[in-house]
Parts: structure tokens; sequence; C-alpha cells
């Protein structure tokens, strides 16, 4: 029997009143992967936290390896063995790959103490790269690299802990796998299996699949409180479910009602031989009013480039845009807001709010014109209209006035969206990755929304997460593999199956 | 699948490297063609000569900089500097004749103004820009009681000579400025002061979640700056022979403009001192050129800002995209 | 043989009552505020400035009651420093002014009048500006005949080179009216000299430190077609002869300033300047005070009576060569001033009229 390496007694931690943690006690044995799931705002990340010295906690006792510890801040955790990978990048852009893995540690790659001995650095931190199996070079600017790059080299960075301290490490993992892609999430789950060799491992992630992968025992937050612990081979997917939102999940929202047949209604958008150096070659396809458009394709195949172009922030080199019979171009993404055109991005905290806003705020940001009375903004009806959206979108917040940056996950998406849908109703929405690292109960919120949205008569073109969801969300498909069109699944009761467009994705 | 951004939302996406560098070429080139005579060994050495000062106190400013917050005392250092070793050294007004004893402490003036903008930066919370302005001002002040109306000369010949003088054709100053620049390259690419600078430029609430000791790097690069700047009032104290209070007069805007012009952003993350170098090298050009070509002093102001604007334009242009977030 | 022993009593009780009349003082001595405006103190003119103030301070015995007031080039602050000391007592306070720049002496004047305080100015201010048109608390305006000043160092620099050659020129300050007039005395001299030619001219600002890359770049463009260096003040002169002196032209090359500061004096015995004119600047930081004094104190009448050549007048201005330096090495007493501020000697350096 394990004696455990990590563990909490009684931990509790409110935030603003609101008790985020409520006397949680786990434990983390040797070598063994715990995971811990829950629905967003469950907790889970906050307890990472902790753990990790990013916060202290009210009450209650981490006890690591038989001796109390109190953990003050991130150096005393990492010197204790305790690191983490967070959601939120923590590398510096401007640094190189091996400084970043390497950020405060770099005695042993220093000459006479002072001087850094850049060979011995790259070599350092290649060594952790290596360990996870990836071709990243230790010399290159961080900027330069990919978000799914970036974090491989969060990994590496927690991992180069071990090389500090003389006891095995306890590397906490939040989230890490939901922005990556099928491959690279094959590569760190292969690294979490190998991780268990040398470390202990606390996983914390949405997709269940992954989780009951990797994990020898799993934890069930709900609420903040720990509600239920699982051995491996012990659960299945729907009980756990179950646990998670202490109620039955009966619809699962994958098997919804087929998708309307849109024959008929005018095309709004015409997209005619659009070409981009190095990013899409010769795109066409059409868009009708009210129809959910998917694109499929791996990373790389060109369809990010393609939505940042009809949205006016890319400019393409050759090609027609045809928006409502006249053709279009943009030199700057005001035009395309103006002729009917939204776009909800991926990294809403970067590109969607202004995290330091107010919901309010952010939400009337797009529309502050029609709010106003003469030169001043007529606070009363914009406190209506902000009301009126956080109710039909079923926001959870205290107040108006919270911070974006500190709504969850899907309460920002769903921020997002209503900036849009006040502004002006679009035309044309444009939505990348909506349901990405959302928890079960809000991806189906979402989906019911983008539904709605689309019966209203609002076009949407969808870059979605997983083939299911693209799949169940939209009505026609075109499948994009580097940079051109490979496959067009036009919209009809009969829907393609996940084979035929991974067939013309890879 | 992953998203991804080919042309993205970079903070850091790089100002062209070579941009400034490309357009002091064009500036030589330009006078170079206007008047042969801008092209002489010995305007090289007097352009040489003019920036000494002005790079030795860009190094300093850099690292300042490239953390993201400014210093606008050095004049004020150069001003104590520049009164305490013409008092310290062979000198009309006091009996001292400290040679290079009076020289090092003059430059040490400038470390502890240096240490006393660190500290309110870090202890007192105090912005760097209200700062180091007050600190000017006092530094200024001090300057002033010390100089009382009659500026002390300087009759130390060996320190003349040495401000006036060159080795092997070279400006003396202008070997120091590379003395200086080299240290500064070896600071900023290979010591935990110049790296964690770049780190606390680029993200100072990571670099400190790291756990990184940025007060102390932050106190490190007031210190630096001051002793730069004070060995630049000292330089030009050299050169001219007495302790002057206007010695450093207006190097402080024409600093921060060498800084900004050769590519380091004030925005900090971004840039260095080689950077720096080549902004104030062109600075330096464009005022030996104008001179050289022969534009009128009222028309030199309005000639300068549209050089300077080009230069800039010229050096980004290829970044303009069109999200980039604009520092 | 009454009527006329009635008469001469007569004239004479007048005359004695016109002398009653006139010394009638409008302030009590112990209230004189004395107030020296000036740019700065950095620059040994300026720095002179005040020292000639607080020496006829001292000698007045009202050395408590002096105020200086640096406005580090900032005419709206010189302005406003004048406000400043006018909320308590102004008709008492006497306000000797360098002005920073020609345009400020209009709104000076004015407060002066506004409140009833006195004001002594020097140098130069706009045209059409005078202390006679009606400007009652305008004591005097001691102009500098910048021309002449001019003038004369171009003539002594012209002399020394033979009259031909090339020469560079550093002005001041393009929008004062001392570097403009200064500069014109150069190209009167130089039309009158053909063989003169002025090979540049840049401007320096006044400052030395300025000054320097300047001459380092003229040596690098003109080489030796330099024959002599012509300055608007000594501090730039200074600042070229150290330029010089960095390729061994000390002495080889003349020099000539304006102001007349001791460096400059040192450096003509030397023989590394050849000329500097000085308006005396302990002259000119103390005979404003001591007028304002003699007037408050009932000893001169007012202003307003006084003829208009009293009111606005050009000062002597003194040539310094190595001829005379020796004159001037040593920094002057107070016993070589009392002379001047004794109220019957107020215009003895007046050399003519200023309008």
């Amino acid at each position: 029997m394990n004696a455990p390496v990590l563990r909490t007694e009684g931990l509790s931690k409110s935030f603003a009143g609101i008790r985020v943690l409520d006397d949680v006690s786990i434990e983390v044995r040797a070598r063994e992967v715990v995971g811990l799931i829950g629905e967003n705002g469950a907790g889970k990340s906050t307890l990472l936290k902790v753990l990790a010295g990013l916060c202290r906690p009210d009450c209650g006792r981490i006890v690591l390896r038989g001796t109390t510890i109190s953990l003050r801040c991130v150096s005393e955790a990492a010197a204790a063995g305790i690191g983490m990978v967070c959601q939120e990048q923590s590398l510096l852009s401007n640094l190189s790959v091996a400084e970043n893995v390497l950020l405060g540690h770099e005695d042993a790659a220093l000459r006479l103490g002072v001087f850094y001995n850049w060979g011995a650095l790259h070599a350092l931190a290649k060594a952790q790269l290596d360990k996870l199996g990836s071709s990243i070079m230790p010399s290159a600017q961080t900027d330069t690299l990919s978000f799914g790059e970036r974090q491989m080299v969060e990994l590496a960075k927690v991992m180069a802990i071990e090389n500090r301290t003389p006891h095995e490490p306890v590397i906490l993992l939040d989230e890490v796998t939901s922005m990556l892609d099928t491959e690279q999430t094959e590569t760190v789950l292969t690294q979490i299996e190998c991780l268990r060799n040398r470390a202990s491992v606390v996983f914390v992630s949405h997709r269940l699949d992954e989780v009951l992968r990797v994990c020898d025992r799993v934890y069930v937050m709900n609420n903040g409180r720990c509600v239920a612990q699982r051995n491996r081979g012990c659960y299945k997917i729907a009980d756990l479910q179950q646990l998670m939102l202490g109620r039955n999940l009966s619809v699962e929202y994958r098997n919804d009602a087929p998708q309307v047949l849109i024959t008929g209604s005018t095309v709004r958008l015409s997209v005619r031989a659009l070409s981009r150096a190095n990013s899409y070659q010769a795109v066409s396809f059409e868009l009708r009013a009210g129809e959910v458009l998917g694109i499929a394709g791996v990373s790389r195949s060109g369809r990010e480039s393609l939505c940042r172009t009809l949205f006016g922030a890319e400019e393409p080199d050759s090609g027609e845009i045809v928006l409502d019979g006249k053709s279009v171009s943009f030199a700057e993404p005001a035009d395309a807001v103006r002729l009917g055109i939204g776009y909800v991005p991926v990294e809403r905290l970067v590109e969607g709010v202004v995290a330091g806003l107010s919901v309010r705020e952010n939400m009337t940001l797009a529309h502050l014109d029609g709010l106003c009375r003469g030169p001043l903004i007529d606070r009363g009806r914009e406190r209506e209209l902000v009301m009126r959206w956080v109710e039909r979108l079923r926001i959870k917040l205290r107040a108006p006035e919270t911070p974006a940056y500190q709504l969850s996950g899907g309460n920002q998406q769903k921020l997002v969206l209503a900036k849009w849908l006040i502004a002006r109703k679009p035309k044309i929405l444009i939505l990348d990755h909506p349901l990405l690292g959302l928890d079960v109960c809000t991806r189906m919120e979402i989906t019911l929304l983008i539904r709605d949205l689309a019966r209203s008569g609002i076009s949407i073109l969808l870059i979605a997460d997983t083939l299911n969801e693209l799949i169940a969300l939209s009505d026609s498909i075109i499948v994009m593999k580097d940079g051109a069109v490979s496959g067009c699944f036009p919209a009809s009761t009969e829907r393609p199956s996940e084979r035929e467009i991974l067939e013309r994705m890879v | 699948m992953e998203p991804q951004h080919e042309q993205g939302v970079l903070k850091f996406s790089s100002f062209h490297p070579w941009g400034p560098c490309v357009a002091l070429i064009v500036l030589c080139v330009g006078f170079g063609l206007a008047e042969p005579r801008f092209a002489s060994m010995e305007n090289l050495r007097v352009i040489a000569d003019r920036s000494a000062i002005p790079l030795i106190l860009a190094v300093g400013m850099t690292f300042v900089v490239l953390q993201g917050a400014i210093d606008l005392s050095i004049e004020g250092v150069m001003a104590v500097s520049s009164l305490t070793v013409a008092m310290l050294v062979l000198n009309s007004r006091t009996g001292l004749d400290l040679g290079l004893i009076g020289v090092l402490l003059a430059v040490l003036s400038g470390v502890g103004i240096g240490l006393v903008n660190g500290i309110v930066v870090t202890r007192l919370g105090v912005p760097p820009f209200m700062a180091t302005l007050g600190v000017w001002s006092a530094a200024s002040g001090f300057a002033m009681l010390l100089s009382g109306g009659q500026p002390p000369l300087i009759h130390d010949q060996t320190l003349r000579a040495f401000g006036l003088g060159r080795t092997f054709t070279v400006p003396n100053l202008a070997i120091v400025a590379i003395l200086v620049l080299a240290l500064g390259y070896v600071l900023q690419h290979y010591t935990r002061f110049g790296r964690y600078s770049m780190a606390i430029g680029g993200g100072e609430h990571l670099a400190r979640l790291t756990g990184l000791p940025v007060d102390r790097y932050k106190v490190l690069a007031f210190v630096f700056s001051g002793l730069l700047a004070s060995l630049g009032g000292v330089l030009g104290s050299a050169r001219i022979g007495l302790g002057h209070i206007d010695v450093g007069l207006g190097q402080m805007f024409a600093t921060v403009t060498a800084v900004v012009v050769g590519g380091t952003s004030l925005g900090g993350g971004r840039g260095g001192v080689i950077q720096s170098a080549v902004g104030t090298v062109i600075l330096a050009v464009i005022a030996d050129g104008m001179i050289f070509v022969g534009i009128t002093p009222d028309l030199q102001k309005a000639v300068q800002g549209v050089i300077i604007l080009s230069a800039s334009l010229f050096a980004t242009w290829r970044q303009r995209g069109r999200l980039r977030i604009i520092r | 043989m009454k009527k006329s022993v009635l008469m001469i009593a007569g004239s004479v009780l007048l005359m004695l009552s016109a002398r009653i009349v006139a010394a009638v003082p409008l302030c009590d001595k112990s209230q004189i505020r004395l107030v020296n405006s000036m740019r700065e103190i950095a620059q040994p003119y300026h720095a002179n400035l005040d020292k000639g103030g607080r020496m006829f301070a001292r000698w007045a015995g009202l050395e408590q009651r002096y105020i200086l007031q640096l406005n580090q080039g900032d005419s709206d602050k010189q302005v406003s420093l004048m406000r400043g000391v006018l909320t308590t007592n102004p008709r008492c306070t006497i306000f000797n002014v360098e002005p920073n720049a020609d345009l400020v002496v209009q709104p000076m004047v004015n407060a002066a009048n506004q409140s009833g305080a006195w004001i002594v100015t020097h140098w130069a201010h706009n045209e059409g500006l005078h202390p006679f048109d009606g400007n009652d608390q305008w004591i005097a305006h001691v102009a500098v005949n910048s021309l002449e000043a001019g003038v004369a160092i171009s003539k002594l620099l012209a002399a020394s080179i033979g009259g031909k050659g090339g020469i560079v020129a550093l002005q001041g300050r393009l929008d004062t009216d001392p570097a403009r007039k200064r500069f014109a005395g150069l190209l009167q001299v130089l039309k009158s000299m053909p063989d003169l030619r002025l090979l540049d001219q840049q401007t320096a600002n006044w400052d030395r430190t300025a000054a320097f890359p300047i001459m380092q770049t003229w040596l690098a463009k003109y080489g030796n077609q330099i024959a002599g260096v012509w300055a608007a003040n000594d501090d730039m002169a200074l600042g070229a002869l150290e330029a010089l002196r960095a390729a061994d032209l000390a002495g080889k090359i003349p020099v000539v300033g304006v102001d007349g500061i001791p460096e400059a004096i040192a450096a003509i015995d030397k023989g590394e300047m050849i000329a500097t004119v000085s308006s005396d600047a302990y002259y000119q930081g103390s005979i404003g005070l001591a007028m304002g004094v003699c007037v408050l104190t009932g000893q001169v009448p007012l202003p307003k009576a006084w003829p208009k050549e009293k009111r606005e007048y050009y000062l002597k201005l003194q040539v310094i060569t190595k001829g005379n330096a020796w004159q001037y090495r040593s920094d002057p007493q107070p016993s070589a001033y009392v002379h001047d501020w004794d109220c019957a000697n107020l215009w003895n350096r007046s050399t003519s009229k200023a309008f």
C-alpha cells in the first residue's frame, strides 16, 4: 500500500463570499496518476492553485510526505517539488524556449555563477524536451511557437523540477490537453503515462475518456466539495457524469434532432477562388441564410486563416468574396463588422473580451452608439439591455460589474456571443472553436444557442473541436486539407460519418 | 487541431531587426553623396566622438527600458557627477587633487542616485516616470548648490587630456563608449541581469509568479543607468573643462529618442544595447550631416524630426499587420 | 526793499519746499524689497548679476530683503514669479529684470503698472514699447547695444587675421534680441571687408556643451579654411575653444565672445581668446535696484518727471582685450560701484538715448 505523498485535510477557500473549496480532503500517492473531474466552477483549478502555492487556503492543511507544509509562493512549492502547468500560459514570449524551461533555475548552466553558458542551457532544456518526445528547438523564440508547442514547453518547464528535488515531484496538470489537437493530446497522454514512473500526477481534464485512460484513481468534485472517489475499472462514464452534475444527463446533445434542410433560402455569402499565399488556395463555397456550415480540417489546413480573412483580419491575395450579391473587400475588421459579419475567436481572453472591463462594459462595447442619448451613454438603457441578455443566455454572474476575467470560460463565451448579438443582428457569425474548454452542461447550452441563432436566420461558419461536434452542429460541411477544399457534404438528412470526413482531412 | 494564427497577434513580433541599420546606412550614403567631405576619416572620428557620451547613456537607459520602465533622472545625475569630479580633482575652487579616486567617487555618486531611484520605485511603489522625474529635480537642485554660480574649473591635465585626446587616432571617449557597449552586450546576453530584465519587461507578473527576484533586478537596472550617466557626466566635464550643471542638457530626451529609434520598445521586453547604439549613431549622423549639408539652423529641428519619423516608419514598415498592437 | 527780501525769502522757501516735496519718501526703507529676476544662475554672467545685486543690497542695509527669481528659461515662469511676489506690498518692491525673451517685458511692465511696483529692465524689449509712454512704474530701460558689441568683437577678430580668411560663427538662441543684433554686427563688418568670408553659422543656444560638437564638425568639414571663430557669448566661445584644444589649435585660431566672464578673461590673458565685451554684470545686477531705492526714498523725483534719455539709454560697454584684461581679473569689490550707486550718479554709464 502506497503511503500518500501529498495529502490535503479539510481545505477550504472562499472568494468574495463564494465557497470555492469546501472541506476538501484528497490524497496523492507515489507514482500514480490521480484524475480530478468536475464541472466548470467545481473548484478543480482552485484546488490545484492551492497545492501549487498560487493561493493560500482559508483553513485546512497540506501534508507533504508526512510533514505539514505551508506554501507561500510558487517558488516554495517548486522547492518542495510541486509544479503546475496552468490553463493560461506562463511562458514569457520574448525569451527563448530554453530560458523559459529553466526560468529561475539556470544555476547549473552558469559559468562562474554569473555568465550564461548557452550550450549547457540548451542541452538541459533539450533533455527535458526530449523526454516529452518533442522536437522543439531550445533556441527558438517562444513567440514563434504555436499554441500547442507552447503547451509542450510548459510541460517541459514543469518537468524540470525533477532536477531540483531529491524526491519525486508532484506534477499538477490543469486542462493541458483542452487546447491540443489529437496528435499532440496523444503525445501528452503517453507522457503522463511515462511520468507515472518518476512522479505523482494530478490530472484535470474535461474529456472523460482521457481521464479514464491515464488515471489510476479519480476524484469527482461538485460545487467545491469532493463528492466521490473511484478506482480504475470501477466506474463508467455515465456514472461519473451523474456525479459531476448531480443529475442525470439523459439526453446526449449529440443525438439531437437532425438538421433542418436548407434549400431555397437565399445565398448570403459566396466565396470564389479565394487564395492567400501559404494559407489556402482556390477556396469556393456558398453559405445560405440560416445555414450552419462546418469546416473540418487538421491544424494548418487553412481553415482558421480562411475565417480570419472572411472577417477582414487578413487580406486574401486573389479571389472574390460576394456578400448578398455584392462583391466586397475588407481593409480591416471594422469593415466586416459594418457589413454584418461577427467573429467569435478561439482565444477568448485575448481576442474576445476585454478582460479588465466589466461584463456590462464588454457586452455593450460594440454597440455604444445605439445606447447614446446625445453625447452621453444612457446608463438606464444599457443596464436593461445587459440584464436582458444575461437572462436570455443564462450567464452566471453576481453582478454586471464583475470584471470579465473572473467569469468562467463558458460564461465568457456567452459574453462574447452576447456582444455580437447586441451590436447588431449579424448576418453571418464566424465561430472559431465555440465549445473549446467548456464543460458538458455549458456545451449543451451553447449548442442550443447556436441552433437558435441559425433558426432566426443568421448564417454561421463553424470550426469545431471534434468531429462529433461538427457533425452534430452543422448543416453542411466542407473539409479542408493543406489549404484546399478536399471534400464537401451539403445539407441533407443523411449525416456523413466521422470516417468519411476523416478520410478527406488527412 | 489547434487554434493557430498565421500572422496572429504576437506581442513581440520583432521590429524588423535590420531596419535601423539600413536607415543608418541610407543616411550615411545620403549625406556622403550630398557632401563628399562628410565621408572623410576625420569626420568619422568626429561622429564617433559625438556619439560617445550619448551611447554610454543609452546603454544604461536600455536596461531600464527593457524592463518596461524609464529613467528621466540622467541629466540630474550628470550634473551632480560633473560638479563632483570638478571639485575632487585638481580644480580652481577646492584644494583637493584626488585624481583617479576623484573620478571614481564622482562615478559612484551616480550609483547612489540610481539606488535612490530603485528604492523609490520598488519599495515605495512610485511609478518610474514620477520617481525619476522627482530625482532629476532633486539632483539638479543639489548640483546647483554645489555649483553656486562659480563653476569649478578643472585643472587636472591628465583628465583633460583624456577627454580631448586620441589613442591610435581613435578618440578616447569613443574607446570608452565601445568598452561600455561591450559590457552592456555581455550583461544583456550572458547574465541573469540582462535575461531577467527582458523577462520583467515581457511579463512582470509572470516573472514574479515564477519566483524571480524582480525587485532586485529593477534596482540593479536603475543603479546601472545611474552609473553610466555619471560616467557620462565625468567624461563631459573632462571635455569642456569645468563642472557644469548643464553638461547633460537635452540628453534625457536625446537618449530616449536614440533608444526608441534603434528599436527598443518603450513598453519593454524588446530590443537591446546594440539597437540603442545604432539609434545613437543615427542621431549623431543626422546632427553632423545637417551641418555638412548646410541646412540652416532654423530648419534643423524640423529636418531632424522628419528624418527620425522616416527612420522609424522604414524600420517598422514590414510589420504593419492589421491587428498588431502598436507600442 | 521789503518786497525784494520777501521775494528772495519766497523763492528760497519755494526751493526748500520743492526739495522737501521731492524728499518725501514713498516707502519706509525697511519696507523696501529688492528683486532680481533672471534666467538661471549656472552661467557666470548670471551669477555675477546676482552677486552685484547682493552687493548692493548689503551696502544699502537691505540684505534680508533681497529676493532672487530664476525662471530657467521659461518666459511664463518669469512673469508668474513676479506676480507671485506682488501679492504682498507691491508698492515698495523693486524689480531688476533680465528678460528671458523680448516679449516678456510687456506683461511684466503691465503687472508693475497695475500693482504699483517698480521695474527696471535690461537688454532689449519689443519695438514700440517705451517707459515714457505712460508706463509710470517702469523706471528705466537700460539697453545694451548688442549691435555695437557684435561690431566691436567682429572688428577685432577681423583685425587679428589680417582682414581676410574664413570665419565660423556660433549664434545664441535665435529668438533673442542679443543673438540677432550681435550677429548683425558681424554681418555688418563682413560686408565692409570683402576678403573676409563667413564659412558657416550654427546656433549653440548659448551653451558650451552644444558648441563643442559643432566646432568639431566644422573642423572636419572646413579643416584649415577656418581662420577665426566668432561666438555670440563667452560660454559658447569657451566650448569651441575646447574643441580647438582637442585638435591642438587652441591659441592658434583667434576666438571672440561676449559677456566678459572670468574664464574668458583668463583665456584672453593666455592668448586663447582675443576679445570679449562686458556690460559689467555686477553693474547690471545692481543699478536697477539702486535706481529703485533712490526713487522710493525720495532722493530723486518720480520717473514720470524724468527726461526721456534718462528712462531709456544705452549702457557703456567695455571691450576687453589682452591689453586691458588685467583690470578685470579679480572679483570686484563694492567700493568700485558705490560711486555708481549714488543717486546723483545713476546715469554715469549712459552713452546715448536708446530710442
